[in-house]
């Protein structure tokens, strides 16, 4: 049950969209609509795949730039988190040659030294970035919790991996100016800001504060009095005030009954005031008993509950609907002949009074649609890109199995594109629909809640997501990190790290684009690169290469995915 | 129950009757009212007549320049609610107007939490004192020419630049949920303040106190931050405050402690998100006071007001040694307190985001700053008790050479292997003789820091120090003498 009830400032997860991850969000207010629905108040932790690509190269910058302390990375650290880096110019105003020469390395987190390849790329899908972007979303699209904390440098990333639904963050994300910043303040150092310290006193030098200025004894527990004896006296000094109001004629009509004199005279100011009256008279019960009672009549302590009469009391309560706590208003259009002391003696002396116990309880009715916690059952709707086991069986690689060739006589089972498996209980339709990729039940889970794939993969995320619209709309995922920028102007081609540069590049080489923007901006350039692997199926998986029919019909995908599993099949029996 | 004469220690309490009506304003969580609310139960709980009760002076300016800037105190000192408009430039120079507000008697209300916290220093460097409470000090936001987190007047830095007079070391430790960042930063390039703050970490006011962040040139090394995650509960925190606070105290060896009790570490606090009990938070006075150094302790943050005077009223019990009844007394607050009407509270059902794993890795790194200590800076070697020859050097201690103490008082002086210094080692004379806290271990284990590869034999004594230290401050319980409940 506690599993299922989400509170105000747990971490969970939201499902926005049934086909994309989840969205990592934190509770900040849960709120009854007046139709009963539950909404919540949230605020955004963004992965590192909604960032654009400038940013995330600045956020591995940094996190290099944490761990190593060398002078450029400081530099680094002060520089490119305070620059807003929406715009290419400024990312390339930030990363000057002298860091460029860093870019390579520069994409691990720190802590991910002696983590296999797998595990660091598992590890960028626990970074988040924290935001202050607040939006409402219903409760009921709340899918779990998981933990979100700022990373330590003395923990390694490996905590993060071994714990299921653990995120970490570092920096925070501006979704709209597009910046990073570091969450962290500054002690700040220069005789503007430390205090000048004192000498210790030499020998013999007296310290000049004299003990009497600054401070006045009130009591001492010296006073060779038993705890009796002053529980006695305090007793003396209640009676004392009760017979006082006796004889007040005010406090007579105010207290009719002796037992409210009593109560009255019971208040902490008379208990307050014998033992003042006790340490003045030096602790001798008998000059304090008769200080009690001087020839002007019995002491009465009365503070400002009891000094207040009931008309002032209504119109106190009046003000405070009206001014609320802003006693300055309330003092100067209600009750002028206070001090703002008064008002403020009074307030928090009324708020034991059975009246402000009322008008709590009107608030707290108020308050009701504001929700502490709430219950969401477990989500067991299927989702869209479930493929229901009757039609997933074979239907969709048919298309592709055409290949009869020997070899090609694999079932023509669903491969998962994460971890390989053949079989799960459940497949899922994972990236653009054309490309026909499947992700068996658990890849799925880890897609939804870390938002990428379990392996790096060779075709993997960056191609498959690069038809996905990015948030910012500009991005295209083709230009991912790995790949070097490379101009597109004819008998150019050369090449850059970084996209920055290259639109430095072709503003300055070729001119070309308005100003410094070229192409790039306005349609997502990219090359068609053969890795090893593609070059070693082109020629292991002729058979389902096919490339006069291809050529024929170049609309018609290629089942990727096939022919890798094939390439593996052959590689591994050696055929 | 007999008590045993030593262990009760002579308390001095400030308060001003007025400070309960300052008002911040509305909406603010800063309420200086829960000073009064403790106040009241102190009284009731017949706290009030075992301590020396005080009604501190107003700091002058002249008192508060000594750590700020003149233009800020005279900006403190002339702006008032009714003429804010003029000083809009200034007003945002030093930071007044939204967490600070303009309040009615804003200058004074700083007067008395900085003159409660001077006053509470020269008592103790009079030694007229063991421990010393101002549960209206502990602003330690507040800048040298700057306000921030509610704090203007930063009554600590003033309170510890006056026992700097007496004590070569001053220890300062901050378990308000919020980094003690004012204080850090007063004393940040100085050897002779080290400031240790334990504090929610991370996208949090006020941003700072990174484990990295460990002081500056001189300082360097005496800044010490525990930065900590949602949701610390009484267990954990007292797993990381035991070993830190043994540490540095065996390598810094302070002569003289202050102690910022910050109640917004406590659970259901309204700005807060640990979830320490009155108890959890209570154990690091405790802890703190079997040391037995001079004591300062001082309030701080706090949101959710009945828990802070709860919380307050169990801490000056704790100092006192009196142990009090969990029923509260009677008192003009007593509806504040419902609806169970005890002293103490439970801990919420949250979750602690802070691992064992976590914790101690942060506590690892700690202990690598705190071995790049010179040990105990400003004097050579500490005094080897079989010699019995007091050859302590100078810079620390100016006593006449050749005046011998008695050797009554020299025995006193060795602590016991077990036993956690409760000692009056301080005779009465007003001498000025503040020996440095000496950690309880056995006598031998201190000399080979002295060879030539003491370092090695440190890191091999490390771990077991530390097991000590921590055994010895659950083992011995003080003794504790029940108050009647008038």
């Amino acid at each position: 049950m506690a599993a299922n009830m989400y509170r105000v400032g747990d971490c969970v997860y939201f499902e926005t969209s049934p086909k994309s991850p989840y969205q990592i969000r934190r509770i900040e207010e849960l709120n009854k609509t007046a139709s009963g629905n539950v909404e919540a108040k949230v605020m955004c932790f963004y992965r590192r795949r909604d960032l654009p690509n400038p940013l995330i190269q600045l956020a591995d910058k940094h996190q290099m730039a944490q761990s190593e302390d060398s002078p450029i990375a400081m530099k680094l650290k002060k520089i490119c988190l305070k620059t807003p880096v929406g715009e290419e110019q400024a990312a390339q105003a930030v990363l000057d040659p002298a860091l460029a020469a860093m870019e390579e390395e520069s994409s691990d987190l720190p802590g991910t030294d002696g983590l296999a390849p797998k595990q660091r790329h598992q590890a960028k899908h626990r970074e988040l970035f924290l935001s202050r972007h607040v939006e409402t979303l219903p409760a009921t699209h709340i899918r779990g919790k998981c933990t979100v904390t700022l990373l330590n440098e003395t923990e390694s990333l490996l905590s993060y991996l071994n714990k299921d639904d653990a995120f970490f963050y570092c920096l925070v994300f501006d979704p709209s100016q597009k910046t990073l910043l570091a969450d962290k303040g500054e002690i700040r150092v220069g005789s503007r800001y430390q205090t000048e310290v004192t000498n210790l006193l030499k020998e013999g030098e007296e310290d000049p504060r004299n003990g009497e200025e600054l401070e006045t004894l009130v009591w001492t527990p010296e006073h060779g009095l038993t705890d009796r004896q002053i529980d006695q006296f305090l007793v003396v000094s209640r009676s004392v005030g009760t017979f006082a109001r006796a004889l007040d004629c005010s406090s007579s009509v105010k207290q009719p009954s002796l037992h409210m004199s009593a109560a009255a005279a019971s208040r902490d100011i008379t208990l307050f005031h014998a033992m003042d009256t006790l340490h003045k008279s030096g602790y001798s019960i008998e000059s304090a008993l008769s200080s009690l009672v001087p020839a002007s009549g019995p002491v009465l302590c009365r503070d400002e509950m009891e000094e207040w009469s009931a008309s002032e009391a209504n119109l106190f309560e009046e003000a405070l609907d009206k001014y609320g706590k802003d006693f300055a208003d309330i003092r100067q259009d209600f009750l002028p002949w206070k001090t703002l002391k008064n008002l403020v003696e009074y307030y928090y002396m009324w708020k034991t009074t059975d009246r402000y116990v009322q008008q709590k309880r009107v608030k707290a009715v108020e308050a009701e649609s504001k929700l502490k916690q709430v219950y969401i059952p477990n989500y067991n709707k299927p989702n869209q890109a479930l493929i229901s086991s009757s039609a997933g069986g074979g239907k969709t690689p048919a298309v592709l199995n055409g290949g009869t060739n020997g070899t090609a006589a694999l079932p023509p089972a669903q491969i998962c594109l994460s971890c390989q498996v053949t079989t799960s209980n459940q497949w899922y339709m994972w990236g653009p629909e054309h490309l026909q990729y499947r992700l068996c039940g658990s890849c799925w889970q880890y897609w939804k809640r870390y938002g990428g794939l379990k392996t790096a993969n060779a075709f993997g995320e960056s191609e498959a997501e690069a038809t996905k619209v990015r948030p910012d709309g500009d991005e295209t995922a083709l230009s991912a990190s790995h790949r070097p920028h490379r101009c597109t102007v004819l008998n150019c081609a050369k090449e850059f790290k970084l996209r920055a540069h290259l639109a430095r590049h072709v503003a300055t080489a070729h001119g070309t684009g308005e100003g410094a923007r070229p192409v790039m901006k306005t349609r997502a350039a990219f090359y068609l690169r053969a890795s090893p692997f593609t070059r070693l199926a082109r020629r292991l998986a002729r058979a389902l290469r096919r490339p006069r029919h291809f050529a024929r019909s170049p609309f018609s995908p290629i089942n990727l995915q096939q022919v890798k599993h094939e390439c593996e099949y052959i590689r591994r029996f050696n055929i | 129950m007999a008590m045993q004469p030593h262990s009760k220690k002579r308390v001095c309490y400030y308060y001003d009757s007025d400070i309960g009506n300052y008002y911040y304003g509305q909406g603010h969580p800063m309420k200086p009212h829960r000073i009064r609310m403790t106040h009241n139960l102190l009284l009731n709980y017949g706290l009030y007549r075992k301590m020396e009760i005080y009604r501190p002076h107003k700091a002058t300016a002249d008192e508060m320049t000594k750590f700020h800037s003149d233009d800020y105190i005279r900006f403190l000192r002339s702006i008032r609610p009714d003429n804010m408009s003029e000083y809009n430039k200034q007003m945002q120079r030093f930071n007044v107007g939204e967490d600070c507000p303009v309040f009615d008697g804003l200058y004074e209300f700083c007067q008395l939490s900085a003159g409660g916290s001077v006053a509470a220093a020269v008592k103790l460097n009079k030694q007229a004192s063991e421990i010393c409470i101002n549960w209206g000090g502990g602003l330690h936001h507040a800048k040298k020419s700057e306000a921030s987190g509610f704090c203007y007047v930063n009554d600590i830095v003033l309170g510890i630049l006056e026992l700097l007079k007496y004590h070569q070391r001053v220890l300062y430790i901050d378990i308000d949920v919020h980094h003690g960042d004012g204080v850090e930063e007063a004393f940040y390039t100085t050897d002779r303040v080290m400031t240790v703050s334990f504090h929610k970490y991370g996208e949090y006011f006020p941003g700072t106190g990174d484990l990295r962040d460990i002081g500056a040139g001189k300082g360097k090394y005496y800044a010490v931050n525990i930065p900590l995650r949602d949701g610390m509960d009484d267990e954990s925190y007292e797993s990381i405050f035991v070993p830190i606070i043994s540490k540095v105290m065996e390598t810094f060896q302070p002569s003289a402690v202050v102690l910022q009790c910050g109640a917004d570490s406590l659970t259901g606090d309204r700005l807060g998100c640990f979830n320490l009990t009155v108890r959890g938070h209570g154990r690091c006075v405790e802890l703190v006071k079997r040391f037995g150094l001079p004591f300062l302790l001082v309030g701080g943050g706090g949101y959710t007001i009945r828990n802070v005077s709860r919380c307050w009223t169990y801490e000056t019990s704790v100092a006192l040694g009196v142990e009090i009844a969990n029923e509260l007394p009677y008192n003009d607050y007593f509806e504040y307190f419902g609806p169970d009407f005890k002293l103490h509270i439970s801990p919420s059902n949250m979750s602690n985001q802070n691992t064992s794993e976590y914790l101690e890795k942060i506590k690892n790194r700690l202990f690598e700053n705190l071995r790049m200590l010179p040990h105990a800076p400003g004097v050579q070697v500490q005094a080897i008790p079989e010699d019995a020859v007091n050859d302590e050097s100078d810079d620390e201690d100016k006593v006449d050479k050749d005046e011998r103490l008695p050797q009554s008082e020299k025995d006193k002086r060795i602590t016991g292997d077990g036993e956690l210094s409760d000692s009056e080692d301080e005779g009465e004379g007003g001498r000025r003789d503040n020996r440095s806290y000496r950690a309880p271990q056995p006598q031998p284990r201190k000399r080979p820091r002295l060879d030539k590869d003491a370092s090695a034999v440190k890191d091999e004594l490390k771990s077991e120090d530390i097991k000590d230290d921590v055994k010895n401050m659950s083992v011995e319980e003080p003794k504790k003498e029940t108050a009647t409940n008038p």
